[in-house]
């Protein structure tokens, strides 16, 4: 995790102070190689590929338990409006294709449903529930998996969301984008509250 | 200089919106019963040690912190249990989307707080029935 040192803000003001007062001698920025002149571009993508993989969470619970998805539908959308904060680019091409430009991101593509958490209380059970044939058989050991459960397994994406954004948002020099991924943490941390409420709800029927 | 300059403001509204949030819960809690009120009155605590701790902050970059208004104007009719959530519920939402204009002031080193009180002050006004956002108070 690159860190920004408050040093590096002082050199690059000091460079832009310079630059105002004496316009003529101003260095030509240097030719916009793509990828370099977003000092934030690999953490904007990390971020954009983790909303991607939330999303798809979403979507394969949904696909596994129909009955959540009056629930879980309005949280799925305000991944894609963070998404669209975050990385309008990777927003529009979720729709389409793979944006295929960093591995996390086409890991995100495909059907992912087991959380990367160690919890072991997520995989999807193919087995039990073959009915939805569109549902992604993803584990290959098939535990029951109890609506209960899946709420559980994306309380717990939530938080490690929200975690990551927070750790984020204190690498990213673009002060707007701070903001994002702070406002991104505090609505990942309201999901994780709520999942785990409905989870319990679901754990109590 | 001038980022320490926006730190400052960003401080200087964070403590404006506890100031309101200590009002608020103590508002509310005149209204609330039960678990409720004391849920109310330990954030009333809690606002108030953040509160101290922004004041801290601000006198330590050399300013004076802003004073809490004499009065606050209610920002809708508060009565009962449900005036109470509903108040908690709108000064919370505001200080979770404050918070992270204050981490956007900050340096990158220093706005893990704001990223936290942030998330904190979001998780309480679910707790007293907002719903989930997209971008807390910013929405």
């Amino acid at each position: 995790m690159p860190r920004v040192e408050r040093r590096d803000f002082l050199v690059l003001g000091g460079a832009l102070a310079l630059g105002a007062c004496t316009p003529a001698t101003r260095p030509t920025p240097p030719p916009p190689s793509e990828p370099a002149s977003d000092p934030d571009a690999d953490l904007r993508a990390a971020t954009a590929a983790s909303e991607l993989a939330l999303i798809a969470a979403y979507r394969t619970a949904i696909t596994a338990f129909p009955e959540l998805g009056s629930q879980l539908r309005p949280l799925a959308a305000q991944h894609e409006s963070h998404l669209a904060a975050i990385d309008p680019a990777a927003a529009s091409g979720a729709a389409s294709a793979a944006p295929g430009t960093s591995s996390p991101g086409s890991a995100a593509l495909g059907p992912v449903a087991s959380p990367a958490s160690s919890g072991g209380t997520s995989t999807p059970s193919s087995e039990d529930r073959v009915a939805e044939g569109s549902a992604p058989a993803a584990g290959d050991g098939p535990p029951a998996w109890t609506a209960a459960q899946a709420l559980t397994a994306l309380a717990e994406e939530e938080s490690a969301a929200q975690q990551q954004r927070a750790t984020a948002c204190d690498g990213v020099q673009e002060a707007a984008l701070a903001r994002v991924l702070c406002l991104v943490a505090a609505s990942e941390g309201q999901h994780a509250v709520v999942l785990t409420a409905w989870s319990e709800r679901e754990a109590g029927r | 200089m001038r980022a320490a300059a926006s730190e400052l403001t960003g401080l200087q509204a964070a403590l404006a919106g506890e100031h309101a949030a200590v009002w608020a819960a103590g508002r509310a809690a005149g209204e609330l019963r039960g678990n409720a009120r004391t849920r109310a009155l330990r954030q009333l605590d809690e606002h108030r040690q953040a509160r101290d701790a922004l004041r801290r902050s601000i006198v330590a970059l050399g300013a004076d912190p802003v004073q809490a208004a004499p009065a606050y104007v209610e920002p809708f009719r508060v009565e009962g249990a449900a005036g109470g959530r509903r108040l908690l519920a709108h000064v919370n939402e505001a200080l979770a989307a404050t918070y992270a204009d204050l981490a956007a002031a900050s340096a990158p080193a220093a706005r893990r707080p704001a990223v936290t009180a942030s998330t904190a002050a979001a998780v309480r006004a679910l707790g007293w029935g907002a719903a989930p956002s997209a971008f807390p108070g910013a929405d």
